[in-house]
């Protein structure tokens, strides 16, 4: 092959291929209310230590059991809990009453697996490989709303089961001719998982055709934050997609030399922090009516293991932030850091079920009734520590 | 025996290999064809079409297959990580970024995974056993090792073919070398992995203690997998067993005349017996036997034959693979004692037997593969010694959406077929096979010869695909014929 990309990337057509917000997405929804809530999902996998991201400095067993790896700079929230000191920009969130934080909180799942544990908090169900769909797909399907795009070159489960919701990633390739776009729908016809395709890519290719838009930043394009600017791009639009998702892929499994207020955990906050003040940025007034939200699949051991990092665990936390959030609070059943208060004497116990916190996130940003959400979405545990969790302000 | 109807001879070849050049011969007997592959290792090298060793290498540049270069790389590396952290302290920001480009950036990341991306991909296009490739890449891919943990990027190729020549072994020898070979000790943390009443710790030599990375996946992912009913404790006594073993390089703690590699530090493992799924291990011959015998009992268990029977025929086979299928090479694990080239060829006659009623779709870098494959191109040649353009083959498998090496997590690669399905996976695939299309198009009398022969043998008589690769074809429409040919469903399924 002797396509020289960079020179690809001068021409034309290349940066067309590389705009993406110019003009409506091929699967925005038609009906969409413009002014309709627009959800970010933000995925950490590996498991994010709910201890080194929001740490309960008010509780006075946390500096003995993370002796090498506990936040010492936290950034102040309420007398019991702080932030990372990696996390400014959420800090700055806090403070202007839009972030909430829910801790000690997790799946009813206990196995530890990460495989095991990405499947659950994306299917949402009991038990690990149960399901085709995600909660997420499921719950846009009940509440037929249209749109959803995971930033992200493969489909992640969580948002499969919405038949409309796709796929967007920086390309450099020229994008697909005219005859060749047009027959693909033939071409993929009598397949029932390609032929959903034909029409995203045809509309997409006629899109980035007509589109003289410039992107000279392909280099970074591929970037996190970058990410967190694409998906805001796409869903600000009044015909955007509803729902966005962004995918750290790895990176939460620290098992050694994690770090405290700096090091390899705290990039990771920091990165994260980059993504949803990025996406904060580029919504612009859309902010108001958004709430990005973070899943894991587990927490971590408490106490430090033996390598200056944590094991697998249970309880981690979530950080809920956006105009949808009218009041800065931690809501957290705590039992404490010591042994006898944690699961099984090691972790963090899930105190309260992360299910019952989606499945109020699903119920504010698309307006299903809390009934169907636990029959069809999502079954989960209604927990009184919630009360008030996203109400309008 | 399944109708030998050429279509499916032809999806045969694609799912057991990456189907067969334009001018290359129908095997007379499949089966026979595939299973003699798996008998022997060919040799992997970074290749010319005709099988040679690619003569244009920078200089110096080879695949390290000895233990102690292995360990010498890893220890260079590391060293030139250290110097580069401590010059930035030091130097301005540009001057610094454009040293560590130099230092670490080029060798150990842009050349180190391209010399291997590109010996993978070039054995497996002109190497002498595509079937055994595979099998390769499924070992591979079960045994993952990727880089990204403590500076292991050269570790990462010579682990991976290390893999080949134990394939012609049983389980129970390659559960044992993938386990404590020093790439996977390095990647899954267990070079730290300590025991809390070792030695080292009693007399406060460290502060280490145990990490559970290696002990989980050894049961999770290589051996019983979750559904083998262990338990935390089962999880943290196997992390006991697990301390101690660690990597050996030329560092200043080596001691002259221990080995490079696998290394047994009893002063770091944890003495005494732990017990595992009920069974108790004590080092009565031996103080590094306990580990040997967990590997062997696990390679042994019920559970294990079990998962990579289901794993390999999901892989190979179909997501939901014909329960008979799965029982008989479950069965053939258990009869021959975990003995590889029995399994493997159990596999391929499943594979054969059910070639009608199944299908897989190729993973990225498969399609990839067969694309060249079916076309007689060439991979991209370029070479990333510096900033100069042209594509390169492990970028362009990022770009599929399979940066090989990069596996983000421990658990490989998706096996299953949806999960290679989105819209910008399918997309890419598409704007891939036009610009192979326009490299095509320089020979246009080539081109319509091979777009004859592989639209004949892979598309079915009378289906849309066939006619719309032949309407292409009639208005002297090449591009569109080569590229519709490669995006087909029966392309992109084997």
């Amino acid at each position: 092959m002797k396509m020289d990309r960079r020179h690809f990337l001068r021409s034309a057509s290349g940066l067309a291929a590389l705009n993406f917000a110019a003009v409506p997405s091929a699967w925005a929804s038609a009906d969409a209310d413009a002014d309709a809530p627009r959800l970010l999902v933000v995925m950490l996998r590996g498991g994010m230590d709910g201890l080194t991201a929001v740490p309960p400095v008010g509780d006075a067993d946390y500096e003995a059991i993370r002796p090498t790896i506990g936040i010492r700079g936290g950034l102040r929230l309420d007398g019991s809990f702080a932030l990372h000191p990696a996390m400014k920009q959420l800090h700055q969130i806090w403070n202007d009453g839009q972030l909430a934080i829910v801790h000690a909180t997790g799946f009813a799942y206990t196995g530890r697996s990460h495989f095991e544990g990405q499947d659950i908090m994306q299917s949402g169900m009991a038990k690990p490989y149960t399901s085709s769909s995600g909660w997420l797909g499921r719950a846009m399907q009940a509440a037929q709303a249209g749109g959803g795009v995971a930033i992200s070159i493969p489909m992640p489960l969580i948002l499969r089961g919405n038949h409309q919701a796709s796929t967007q990633f920086p390309n450099w390739m020229p994008i697909p001719s005219e005859p060749v776009a047009q027959a693909l729908t033939q071409v993929w016809a009598s397949d029932p998982l390609l032929a959903p395709l034909a029409p995203v890519i045809q509309t997409e290719s006629l899109r980035l055709r007509q589109t003289q838009g410039v992107r000279p930043d392909f280099a970074t394009a591929r970037s996190l934050p970058e990410l967190g600017r694409l998906a805001a791009e796409e869903m600000r639009a009044p015909q955007g997609p509803r729902l966005g998702l962004i995918d750290f892929t790895h990176g939460f499994d620290t098992h050694a030399s994690q770090g405290g207020d700096t090091g390899s955990h705290a990039d990771l906050l920091a990165t994260l922090d980059r993504v949803v003040a990025a996406f904060k940025t580029h919504m612009g007034p859309m902010w108001a009516k958004s709430l990005v939200v973070t899943v894991t699949e587990f927490g971590r051991t408490a106490a430090e293991n033996g390598t200056t990092g944590t094991d697998h665990g249970v309880g981690s936390c979530c950080l809920l932030a956006g105009g949808l959030v009218h009041e800065s609070r931690v809501y957290a059943q705590w039992q404490g850091l010591r042994k006898p208060q944690l699961f099984e004497g090691r972790d963090l116990p899930a105190t309260t079920d992360v299910a019952a916190v989606y499945a109020r996130v699903v119920e504010r940003v698309f307006g299903l009734p809390p009934a169907l959400i636990n029959e069809q979405v999502l079954a989960h545990r209604k927990n009184p520590a919630l009360k008030g969790l996203l109400d309008l302000g | 025996m399944p109708p030998q109807a050429t279509p499916l001879v032809h999806r045969f070849t694609r799912r057991v290999a990456f189907g067969l050049r334009a001018d290359a011969q129908l095997p007379a007997d499949p089966l026979n064809w595939a299973q003699a592959q798996v008998a022997q290792v060919p040799p992997i090298d970074i290749l010319e079409r005709d099988g040679t060793r690619r003569a244009d290498l920078p200089e110096g540049m080879r695949l390290l297959w000895e233990m102690d270069e292995v360990m010498t790389a890893f220890h260079r590396h590391q060293e030139a990580e250290r110097a580069s952290f401590a010059k930035g302290r030091s130097l301005p920001r540009e001057q610094y970024a454009e040293e560590r480009k130099r230092e670490i950036e080029i060798p150990y990341h842009r050349l180190e995974h391209w010399k291997e991306a590109q010996a993978r991909a070039s054995t497996a296009l002109h190497g002498a056993a595509p079937v055994f490739e595979r099998f390769w890449h499924f070992w591979a891919n079960h045994f993952m090792v990727a880089p990204g943990n403590q500076n292991n990027d050269t570790l990462v190729g010579p682990f991976q073919r290390s893999l080949r020549t134990k394939m012609l072994g049983n389980f129970r020898d390659l559960l044992w070398h993938a386990t404590v070979h020093p790439a996977m000790l390095v990647y899954l943390d267990n070079n730290e992995n300590t025991g809390p009443r070792s030695r080292a710790v009693r007399e406060g030599w460290t502060r280490r203690s145990v990490n559970e990375n290696l002990g989980r996946e050894l049961l999770e992912l290589f051996s019983l997998s979750p559904e083998g009913g262990y338990t935390q404790q089962d999880v943290e006594a196997t992390t006991l067993l697990l301390t101690g073993w660690r990597d050996m390089k030329p560092d200043r703690h080596h001691k002259p005349g221990v080995p490079l590699g696998t290394y047994f530090d009893f002063n770091h493992h944890e003495p005494g017996a732990q017990t595992v799924m009920g069974k108790t291990y004590t080092a009565f011959v031996r103080q590094d036997s306990k580990l040997a015998d967990l590997v062997t009992d696990l390679a042994q268990h019920p559970a294990t034959a079990r998962h990579l029977a289901r794993k390999l025929c999901v892989y190979f086979i179909d997501d939901e693979p014909p329960p008979q299928a799965v029982a008989h090479v479950e069965q053939v694990f258990r009869q021959s004692r975990g003995d590889l080239p029995a399994v493997h060829r159990a596999v391929i006659e499943m594979c054969w037997a059910h070639i009608a009623s199944t299908r897989k779709l190729a993973s990225p870098e498969a399609w990839l593969l067969q694309c060249l494959t079916l076309t007689g191109l060439d991979l991209p040649r370029a070479i990333p010694v510096d900033d100069r353009g042209g594509i390169k083959t492990h970028y362009l498998l990022g770009d599929l959406g399979q940066p090989i090496p990069r596996c983000p997590q421990p658990n490989g690669w998706p096996i299953r077929s949806v999960d290679w399905i989105s819209k910008e996976l399918m997309d890419r695939r598409v704007r891939y096979a036009g610009l192979l299309s326009n490299d095509l198009g320089r020979q246009p009398a080539a081109m319509v010869r091979m777009l004859e022969v592989q639209s004949e043998r892979h598309l079915a008589e009378g289906s849309a695909e066939q006619a719309l690769v032949r309407t292409a074809l009639a208005r002297r429409d090449l591009r569109s014929a080569n590229t519709l040919l490669h995006v087909s469903p029966s392309l992109l399924w084997a």
